[in-house]
């Protein structure tokens, strides 16, 4: 085994890359999510034809039944923080100035949840089970940014405990 | 070799093929599958494994694209396993699915194959060039019509074929293919051998319609032991054989002229089979063609014809649709006239058999009378042949 030297220069070396980059359809069930999103101001969520589970993110199709999904209808009711995390760096590791509060966010009756950010709050007294609506932008463009982040529906004395 | 279990095919489900879908890969996955479901007259809890199979993570964008793609799969919860030899990929992923139930681990097994191209802009050869030695080949821009044209070249030259004969397979699987539900939209049709052989040359002698397109799609098929097909009454396709060979990267130190490979892959297939006489023995074959001179190329390789003897066949009409006298080869219109989402492509070749043992391939099915059938793809770098044989005999 060798190891580099400390003068990178000095190592023969070529650089590369995978010459592409990605262009994602959202698919048959993100069309209709995000449009909603966008247009409605609205979070869809499908109902599966077999069981008849209700699920986020929406899909065309159940993952336990293998089969098709029916009904989209809107989420109801504030959704609640299921869990969460201060995020202090970047995605290059660089120190964040403000901590980032990140959520996983469920509504009653819906399996499943999104995941997104949690602002408009002091995050150091985020609580699990805190109940949250989303901060829909002014401009939206069809895509999970629509929402700015979730913000606490303001009930102070429901914080904590799920 | 002894196996716990003999393995049948009890269905196989095929999405449209398209040069762009708007549908996720998840979601293709899932159409696939089930329609292969569907065709077996099964649902997801008759599945006791999955087994995924997608081309580099790199088409769809997403890394881990096996674990992505689970849950359209019908995999969740399930044991599920990826593989992946490259182009190699579809046929290989029933291999796997073969493994799983002839183990005596699992009664049945779902086998999912899907790739999404259109993903990766400006055009997906970019992944392709990632797959060459990054000191000796990435450096020069070298991507996959490279390698075909200079074997391609070898081949021809090797064997003094002329253009035509390779523009009479283009012709004769695009035709093949329009006949086939899944076939991309403009890909298969009726075109003259002049068309074929005005097309763009693209990196000479490998020209525009004698090539796959780029596309996207997925395919699937149902796998189930001997037991379970008992236990149902079936009277079903199995599978006789499986082969699969790789061969060295250094694809520059090879004479390519020949795929060394595909002949030990088929040569493991037939074995396993007890097939002693292929030419007799084998009576539809769905070989790989990404390139119209591949089909040519690995039938030799599967010992359906002597070296250089394939393209005169072309001549004398044994690979057709309605050969009587001769093996029909690529009767589903293959990748030249269904397309070539890579591993669904593989999964489809594996299907085309299924279904014309089963007389059940509609306008494409052959002439001459058919209980054995073999499909074979081939892919990473020039490398890696894999081969399935499947029988009506029971």
């Amino acid at each position: 085994m060798t190891e580099e030297t400390p003068s990178p220069e000095r190592i023969s070396q070529w650089r590369g890359n995978i010459p592409i980059h990605h262009r994602y359809t959202v698919g048959v069930a993100g069309q209709r999510f995000f449009a909603a999103l966008r247009d409605e101001k609205v979070i869809l969520a499908s109902t599966c034809s077999g069981c008849g589970a209700r699920f986020l993110l929406p899909k065309i199709y159940c993952e336990r039944c293998f089969v098709d999904t029916k009904e989209w209808s809107p989420v109801k009711g504030p959704g609640y923080v299921k869990t969460f995390t201060l995020v202090h760096r970047n995605l290059d590791e660089e120190v964040l100035t403000e901590p980032v509060a990140a959520a996983v966010i469920g509504w009653e009756g819906v399996r499943g949840g999104i995941v997104h950010r949690i602002g408009g709050m002091d995050t150091s007294q985020l609580r699990i089970g805190q109940k949250v609506e989303p901060q829909w932008r002014e401009v939206r463009t069809g895509g999970i940014a629509d929402i700015l982040y979730f913000k606490p529906v303001d009930r102070p004395f429901h914080r904590g405990g799920a | 070799m002894a196996y716990r279990n003999r393995v049948a095919v009890l269905g196989a489900g095929l999405t449209r093929f398209m040069r762009r879908a708007l549908e996720t890969p998840k979601e293709l996955a899932f159409e696939a599958a089930r329609a292969a479901l569907d065709d077996a007259s099964l649902e997801i809890d008759d599945m006791d494994a999955v087994v995924s199979v997608t081309a580099p993570d790199a088409f769809d964008g997403v890394h881990m694209n096996g674990e992505y793609l689970a849950d359209g799969s019908g995999a969740r919860g399930k044991p599920f396993m990826r593989s992946y030899v490259g182009g190699g990929s579809g046929v290989f992923g029933i291999i796997n699915g073969w493994y799983h139930v002839a183990s005596g681990h699992f009664d049945t097994c779902l086998v999912v194959g899907e790739e999404k191209m259109s993903s990766a802009l400006p055009h997906p050869q970019g992944c392709f060039n990632a797959i060459y030695d990054q000191f000796l080949e990435r450096p020069l821009g070298v991507n996959l019509l490279w390698i075909f044209s200079l074997e391609m070249n070898r081949y021809m030259t090797t064997h003094n074929v002329p253009m035509e004969t390779f523009a009479k397979v283009a012709q004769k699987n695009k035709r093949n293919g329009m006949d086939h539900p899944s076939s991309q939209s403009g890909i298969s049709g009726d075109y003259t051998l002049d068309q074929i052989m005005d097309s763009e040359v693209m990196a000479w002698p490998v020209q525009r319609l004698m090539v796959s397109p780029v596309s996207d799609g997925a395919g699937a098929m149902v796998l189930a032991s001997e037991e379970f097909v008992k236990k149902r009454g079936l009277d079903p396709v199995w599978i006789e054989g499986v082969g699969w060979n790789l061969d060295t990267s250094y694809w520059t130190n090879r004479d390519l002229y020949y795929p060394r490979y595909v002949e030990k892959a088929a040569r493991m297939a037939y074995e396993m089979a007890g097939v002693t006489e292929p030419r007799k023995e084998i009576h539809v074959v769905e070989p790989y063609d990404p390139f119209a001179y591949k089909e040519l190329h690995h039938l030799e390789g599967l010992q359906l014809a002597d070296k250089g003897e394939a393209p005169r066949l072309v001549e004398e009409g044994f690979w057709d649709r309605d050969t009587e006298t001769g093996i029909p080869a690529t009767p589903s219109g293959g990748l030249i006239g269904v397309g070539n989402p890579i591993s669904a492509a593989g999964v489809m070749k594996v299907a085309e058999i299924f279904w014309q043992l089963e007389g059940r391939a509609g306008k494409r099915q052959v002439k001459r009378s058919v209980q054995r059938g073999l499909a074979q793809a081939w892919g990473d770098l020039m490398q890696v042949g894999t081969v399935v044989i499947l029988g009506k005999q029971s």
